[in-house]
């Protein structure tokens, strides 16, 4: 029958205020214990590692320049030499243009989500700790673009800024910035009311250093999880803008305009559309997987608001 | 419980002009001049001048806005630069194709999605429960569109089994078993994503359920397993209900972009296609503005679903 | 002496019997023992108190009984036996047939065990009607008659109300209904008092008192508080980690305990009606729950420990018609 009480310090000990940071460096720390113990995890974090020094060193490894076209061996299937992944329409070999089409596919999951983060941590973390009139709006703001259907609305931004790889990405972006917002925000509120803050106010610090020592980070983690997953539902939908025409132009190599290009020669070489879709399917799986793994650890009883394009 | 739905509503005000004013502005971002496609590129310029003012391109901003609304209320959205028709008539139609699909994509979506969901939730860690929540975890990551391609060439080209695409035969009676039949292969593309995540989370949520205590409670009477099951599904419903009517909602003005571009089904992806390719803006704006007003009022009308099969939030907190 | 078992199965009375019980919780890599080895019996009318602390088994022992016990908890051993009918060996469907008609249990926090999307009146309604036949409307009826037995105010407007409408007292009110409505022959009370107003607290204790009175039902109630045991109990159990270490009326074993246990524990406990009585308390730590232990399981934190304590565990031993202690020295304890 001892009991234990069990008292907040009103001040704030050194310990404590290592502990603030529990969102940054634990993160990373607890992040790669789960990559060591969840194979499923490992593996996608394997796979998209993978994907991205081809995509970094694509000039370096692909066997051929990917527009070059080989009219002589046009459409020729998996495993014909030379080209081991065949060739398209135009004698483009897929091996090539598949590395290649790793890059632009890489850049729209991760920087419209990067981009989008750092606004939505800004403004969530902003609108969530500080509240009042401001933060309202703020979330009012974000909510307007939120309740507009999200894979509609970055077409019309793509249409209306015109065709290419940035404005893609812009669109892109401010589809995403709402719900990294609210993430953030949700995170934000839910730190403000906890004791430590009013430890760290008593103390002495300000508003501001609060806010950027102690909110932000501990608000990364979920951001973080939603991200990833974000990032293989972007690549989706960017090679879907770019399957209609609207993102990337030809004749660059994208995964997305690549299934479209496939689609007229369907009947006599089906690898042409099918190995893109793939290579799209493959990615956005692993980040899906990895950000599921992630939730697991950094995360464990969210109910992150989320939405599919 | 009126008072909810108002103040519902009232938050969504905001929301919906704000929808207008990004439309509108967006529109107006757009490059190009009018007064080309209008005229033509051998037009002298005091032409076009006068059909810019006719046109009202250059009135202010605001004052742009305001007609612009003031008319989209009254249900005048403009003609179509194209085809010179108005843009209302065109889009309604087009809605009503899309909504076919994704209604049936929809609801196979759901019913396959709460099975699995359910039965994952009941045999749980068993080789079928494994199996479906890895298939469910790639299948929230799949592109349609590549989907809808693959299934083209395995249905259609190699085994001629269905059609290529189109909503009808070209010759034909239009029948709804014609119409099945070409449904088919778009609603199988389009059914994987929302399924994979209606099933999840209605095995999260039947799981959570089980593991409460009012369920000790019911065996404790003695009730039959399915009794108590039916009673863990009812205490769910809400939830799955709100979460599956906004994902068939999302995928309705999602993915059917995508898939009505791969089957050349005439609903509004099919022509918002069609209307990028040829700039023709206010056909874009129209089915924009139309699809989010849906879209708002979808989700307005799923929240006071699920609230109305919850109790609780029903009556609202008392004794 | 007669084992504790072989005495349980000896009284003609019992309604529920109960031989060496084992409950263990089976997850890869560790075993809880929770119970090991329990043995007890009720007879008809009879309200028996099983005392104990957080992790001592009291509940798993009421779960185990109505075979609630959820995964990874597996029952392993032991009899239970219900007027001759045995509880552990018929098929899972009879099991279902025997709870909510003859075996009834309630809980702790009421309101968290009742379905939020239904009316109370359904809880009850539902029960009728599975386990009576009863008409929707035949059923209602009753519910509202059961409810004003139990001195609910106003049973119409309860029966229409849903759980988060009600209080914890009313709550407990219509699990009680939902438990008796067709008058089982034994009730199970886990904890059900604990977290109600002391007032209310009382109340439902005397509408239990009532129910054992006239419909001659027998109870157990499980419950970590002297307070309940003194106001309902005719006798009592004290467990410990999982087993029984002293049983006997209630009146008896407060006054004169046998088993340091025991004593010790009415030690600790404040007592209202004895103001000047100093709070001690039981010097250790109680083990871990469910832990293997060799020999007593109390003999680290006991002031009369002898070396052999530690080696054989103490057999439950009668030292007089229906008073049983496990402690050889049973006796030698004296209540501070």
């Amino acid at each position: 029958m001892t009991a234990q009480p069990a008292t907040t310090p009103i001040v704030p000990t050194e310990r404590d205020r290592r502990d603030d940071r529990v969102g940054l460096r634990d993160a990373g720390r607890q992040g790669w214990a789960m990559i060591r113990h969840n194979r499923v995890a490992a593996g996608a974090a394997f796979v998209l590692a993978l994907v991205f020094f081809a995509a970094l060193l694509a000039p370096l490894i692909c066997p051929y320049p990917p527009n070059q076209p080989h009219i002589v061996h046009r459409l020729a299937f998996l495993g014909t030499p030379g080209f081991l992944l065949g060739t398209d329409g135009q004698g483009r070999d897929m091996l090539s243009r598949l590395i290649t089409g790793a890059r632009t596919s890489l850049a729209i999951g991760l920087v419209p989500v990067m981009v989008a983060a750092i606004l939505g941590l800004g403004l969530g973390c902003t609108a969530g700790f500080f509240g009042g009139i401001g933060g309202t709006v703020i979330m009012r703001l974000l909510d307007i673009i939120f309740g507009l259907p999200p894979a509609l609305l970055s077409i019309l931004i793509a249409a209306c800024l015109g065709p290419g790889l940035f404005n893609m990405l812009i669109a892109m972006t401010v589809i995403v910035v709402p719900l990294m917002g609210r993430v953030a925000h949700q995170a934000a509120t839910t730190l403000s009311k906890l004791p430590f803050i009013d430890a760290a106010r008593a103390s002495g610090a300000s508003r501001l250093q609060i806010l950027l020592r102690h909110i932000l980070p501990n608000a990364l983690p979920p951001v973080i999880v939603v991200g990833t997953s974000l990032s293989g539902m972007m690549i989706v939908l960017g090679a879907g803008l770019s399957f209609v025409g609207l993102g990337i132009q030809p004749p660059t190599a994208d995964w997305g305009r690549m299934i479209n290009d496939g689609r007229s020669v369907l009947p006599i070489a089906p690898h042409v559309a099918t190995l893109p879709g793939l290579a799209i399917f493959v990615v956005a799986s692993a980040f899906s997987l990895l950000g599921d793994a992630l939730r697991d650890v950094l995360d464990p009883r969210s109910s992150t608001p989320g939405f599919r394009a | 419980m009126l008072r909810l739905i108002l103040m519902r509503l009232l938050f969504l005000a905001p929301v919906l002009i704000g929808a207008t004013v990004i439309v509108f502005v967006l529109i107006r971002l757009a490059p190009g001049d009018p007064t080309q496609t209008l005229l033509g590129p051998n037009a002298t310029e005091a032409a076009r001048e006068a059909l810019r003012s006719e046109l009202g391109l250059n009135d202010p901003l605001h004052i742009q806005y305001g007609k612009w609304l003031w008319h989209a209320v009254q249900g005048d959205l403009g003609n179509s630069i194209e085809m010179q028709v108005p843009v209302l008539g065109i889009v309604l139609e087009r809605f009503a194709n899309t909504l076919i699909l994704g209604l049936a994509s929809g609801f196979v979506g759901l019913v396959v999605g709460i099975s699995v969901g359910i039965l994952s939730a009941i045999w749980k860690n068993s080789v079928f429960d494994r199996a479906a929540l890895f298939i469910s975890m790639l299948g929230v990551s799949l592109p349609s569109y590549w989907l809808s391609v693959v299934l083209i060439y395995v249905f259609a080209v190699k085994l001629g089994w269905l059609p290529t695409g189109e909503m009808y035969a070209v010759i034909g009676d239009r029948s709804l078993g014609d119409l099945l039949v070409h449904l088919l292969l778009p609603a199988g593309s389009a059914f994987v994503i929302p399924a994979a995540l209606i099933a999840r989370f209605t095995r999260t949520l039947v799981l959570e359920f089980i593991g409460q205590d009012f369920v000790t409670g019911l065996r404790a009477k003695g009730l039959p397993e399915w009794r108590v099951l039916n009673h863990v599904l009812r205490n769910a419903m809400p939830q799955i209900i709100g979460m599956a009517g906004v994902q068939i909602a999302y995928q309705i003005l999602g993915q059917m972009l995508f898939i009505e571009v791969v089957f050349s089904w005439p609903g509004i992806g099919f022509q918002i296609f069609s209307a990028v390719a040829s700039r023709d803006f206010p056909v874009i704006a129209g089915i924009v503005l139309l699809a989010s007003l849906v879209f708002i009022f979808v989700n307005l009308m799923i929240e006071i679903v699920a609230i109305m099969l919850t109790p609780r939030a029903r009556l609202g907190e008392s004794a | 002496m007669p084992s504790a078992a072989e005495a349980a199965r000896l009284r003609p009375e019992a309604v529920l019997s109960v031989e060496n019980l084992r409950t263990h919780f089976v997850t890869p890599g560790k075993t809880v023992f929770a119970i090991d080895g329990v043995s007890f019996s009720l007879a008809a009318g009879e309200r028996l108190a099983l005392v104990g602390e957080s992790g001592s088994g009291k509940s798993v022992t009421a779960k185990s009984i109505m075979r609630l016990v959820r995964e990874p908890g597996r029952i392993v051993g032991g009899r239970i036996s219900l007027r001759g009918d045995d509880l552990l060996t018929m098929s899972a469907a009879e099991m279902r047939r025997i709870r909510g008609r003859r075996i009834s249990m309630i809980f702790q926090d009421p309101v968290s065990y009742l379905d939020p999307m239904f009316t109370a009146g359904h809880a009850i309604i539902e029960v009728l009607r599975l386990h009576r036949s009863a008409s929707r409307a035949g059923a209602r009826k009753q519910a509202v008659s059961l409810l004003r037995e139990l001195k609910v105010p106003s049973p119409e407007d309860v029966v229409d109300a849903y759980p988060f409408q009600l209080s914890g007292g009313m709550c407990q009110r219509v699990l009680i209904a939902t438990a008796i409505a067709t008058d089982p022959e034994v009730l199970i009370a886990d904890e059900a008092t604990s977290g109600l107003d002391v007032t209310v607290q009382a109340s439902i204790l005397r509408t239990l008192d009532a129910l054992a009175e006239k419909a001659g039902t027998a109870m157990l109630i499980t419950t970590h508080s002297i307070q309940v045991v003194r106001q309902a109990c005719s006798r009592t159990i004290v467990m410990y980690h999982g087993r029984i270490v002293e049983e006997g009326p209630t009146s008896e074993l407060l006054r004169q305990p046998l088993h340091p246990y025991t004593a010790g524990l009415l030690s600790c406990m404040p007592d209202s009606y004895r103001r000047d009585k100093p709070i001690s308390a039981i010097a250790g730590e109680p083990p871990v729950p469910g832990s293997e232990v060799q020999g007593c399981a109390f003999a680290p934190r006991c002031p009369i420990a002898r070396p052999t304590c530690n080696e054989l565990r103490p057999p439950l031993a009668e030292y007089a018609p229906g008073r049983r202690a496990a402690c050889p020295y049973a006796g030698d304890v004296r209540v501070r």
